[in-house]
């Protein structure tokens, strides 16, 4: 299974509508413990990347992932300016000229996305972040892609990933905004390993839809 | 959600449009970036201040582009920090060749910003630094105060900075004052009724009818506790206590007090703390340099309000004295 330029491009589209659907889900969690404005400037980031997607017809994945990550950089600020537009950065780099992404590239990509968002803002597993969700999805998708395809390997860490949200239920939060609160960060999943997940689980359903004409 | 707006997406845009033809010869808007800066900037080179931070604060951010406070604002989405790039933008525009400095808040996305910007102007070969303010002491202990976030004291280590800035100080300096400004400070919140974000409609927190939230944040953020909603000299009473034992403040000192509106809470109530907040001040033998009350550090129409004591000495009160002259913070030079 090989991801194409035109399916990247409707991935990010498909994670731009997720987003705007669920914006009352992630603003209700982001006000029990943070300021209540993280669905919002998700959405709003994701729209206008969306908009430049529409309007520009670019082949290379890479560049396709850095215009986007200029777009969240560059125009929305906020906390998940900086995380996933630089992630985003920094995984186009890394696959600058692909039209085309295998399984291993998608490690690439995740991989990069998250060296990133560590360089920017160090945070590890149990800290109640996006992290929470994104290394376990990494180590499992390591783990299973030289013995599995990119479907099962993604669904796989899918998995984990889900776990690794709804572990940040009973975390108490050390970093960012909800740190603060300490005890009564407890009992709330955190947003950003929310929206993390949103984003993962899109991606899932996209490729099980393609699965039939890929394989 | 009752509201006076337009477009719930342009809530940010339309203000600062409205602002700027309020105050043409204050300020002015970069082409590029949602970024205010002193229409007129100060022939004499001086070390430019900037700052800035999510909307929905006014007078906050924008309020204080003038003498003697800041030179340039970034301006972010509501309660959300603004993009690196107009941080860098601003930079670029506002150095005068002494360096330029960022006094901002403690949060999370601010930093992460304001630290890419910082980043990007060295690059450029522009000298800058950084101050951070953490005022709120319900946000951390004090073991962990660099963990705590900024509330209404903001305003004090912009005033402060600001006419360090403007007597033509070099940057290190400035920089030394602003970071005494920071530790000398002390505030802590009480919110009685959420904002309401305009994009959502939805409220930023959920209080009981008869609540308040004891150490509320400026985004809605919850504190320490909530608790049932008590009379004006008790709640000023526990605020003042947990502030003054927090620095410490001890009898003798002068001190510069700050009761903060939050947006919906009536100057009328406003001035019955301030009533509390002078007598056990008095009680206690802590002279007052000067005291703000008002609406000085916003979250949209939350209820609520915050106090703010700096602990003074001979520099700080120099300058917090000094003459500032911005759309909606002004003071004439109080030295003299």
């Amino acid at each position: 299974m090989l991801i194409d330029s035109i399916n990247f491009k409707e991935i990010l589209i498909k994670i731009a509508e997720a987003i705007e659907v669920n914006i009352a889900y992630l603003t209700d969690l982001d006000a029990e413990i943070g300021d209540g404005d993280h669905g919002i400037n998700m959405n709003k980031g994701f729209k206008k990347i969306k908009e430049q997607l529409v309007s520009f017809n670019v082949k290379d994945i890479g560049e396709m992932l850095i215009i986007s990550g200029k777009v969240l950089l560059n125009e929305i600020g906020g906390a998940m300016g900086p995380l996933y537009g630089g992630g985003f950065i920094k995984a186009g780099k890394m696959l600058k000229g692909k039209i085309e992404l295998d399984k291993f590239d998608i490690y690439t990509l995740f991989s990069s996305m998250v060296d990133s968002m560590n360089s920017i803002a160090p945070a590890k597993v149990g800290d109640k972040t996006l992290i929470d969700t994104l290394e376990p999805f990494i180590v499992e998708y390591k783990s299973l892609i030289y013995t599995n395809d990119l479907l099962s390997s993604f669904g796989g860490a899918l998995a984990k990933a889900k776990e690794g949200m709804e572990s940040t239920k009973d975390i108490i939060s050390r970093v960012g905004r909800s740190s603060r609160l300490l005890e009564r960060s407890k009992g709330h999943i955190d947003v950003g390993a929310a929206s993390s997940y949103l984003i993962l689980e899109t991606i899932y359903k996209y490729l099980i839809r393609f699965k039939g004409d890929k394989d | 959600m009752k509201k006076f707006i337009n477009n719930p997406e342009e809530v940010v845009n339309e203000s600062v449009e409205g602002f700027i033809a309020a105050y043409p010869n204050y300020v002015r808007k970069l082409e590029n970036a949602r970024v205010l800066i002193r229409s007129q900037i100060p022939k004499d080179q001086k070390v430019a201040i900037i700052t800035g931070g999510g909307s929905g604060h006014k007078p906050a951010f924008i309020g204080y582009i003038g003498e003697g406070l800041v030179d340039g604002v970034a301006i972010g989405e509501i309660f959300a920090a603004p993009p690196a790039d107009w941080i860098y933008k601003a930079t670029k525009e506002l150095d005068m060749g002494k360096g330029v400095i960022y006094l901002y808040g403690n949060f999370s996305g601010d930093k992460m910003n304001f630290r890419l910007a910082k980043t990007l102007a060295e690059a450029d070969g522009i000298s800058v630094d950084e101050v951070i303010a953490y005022d709120d002491i319900a946000s951390a202990p004090k073991e962990n105060i660099n963990n705590r976030r900024a509330i209404a004291g903001e305003v004090i280590i912009w005033k402060i900075g600001g006419a360090a800035a403007s007597s033509g100080l070099n940057l290190s300096k400035v920089k030394e004052i602003s970071e005494q400004a920071v530790y000398n400070t002390r505030s802590l919140g009480v919110g009685t009724n959420p904002p309401i974000m305009p994009e959502s409609g939805r409220p930023g927190f959920i209080l009981a009818k008869d609540e308040m939230e004891i150490g509320v944040g400026h985004h809605g953020e919850p504190g320490i506790k909530k608790e049932k909603i008590k009379a004006a000299d008790e709640i000023t009473s526990y605020i003042m206590n947990r502030i003054l034992e927090d620095l410490p403040f001890r009898s003798g000192d002068e001190a510069s007090v700050m009761v903060n509106g939050l947006g919906a809470t009536p100057y009328q109530e406003l001035f019955i703390v301030n009533r509390k907040v002078s007598e056990i001040l008095s009680k206690y033998k802590i002279s007052i340099v000067i005291t703000y009350v008002g609406e000085y550090f916003t979250s949209l129409e939350m209820a609520g309000f915050s106090i703010t004591l700096t602990k003074l000495d001979s520099t700080l009160k120099k300058f917090i004295l000094a003459k500032a002259d911005s759309p909606l913070f002004k003071q004439f030079d109080l030295n003299k």
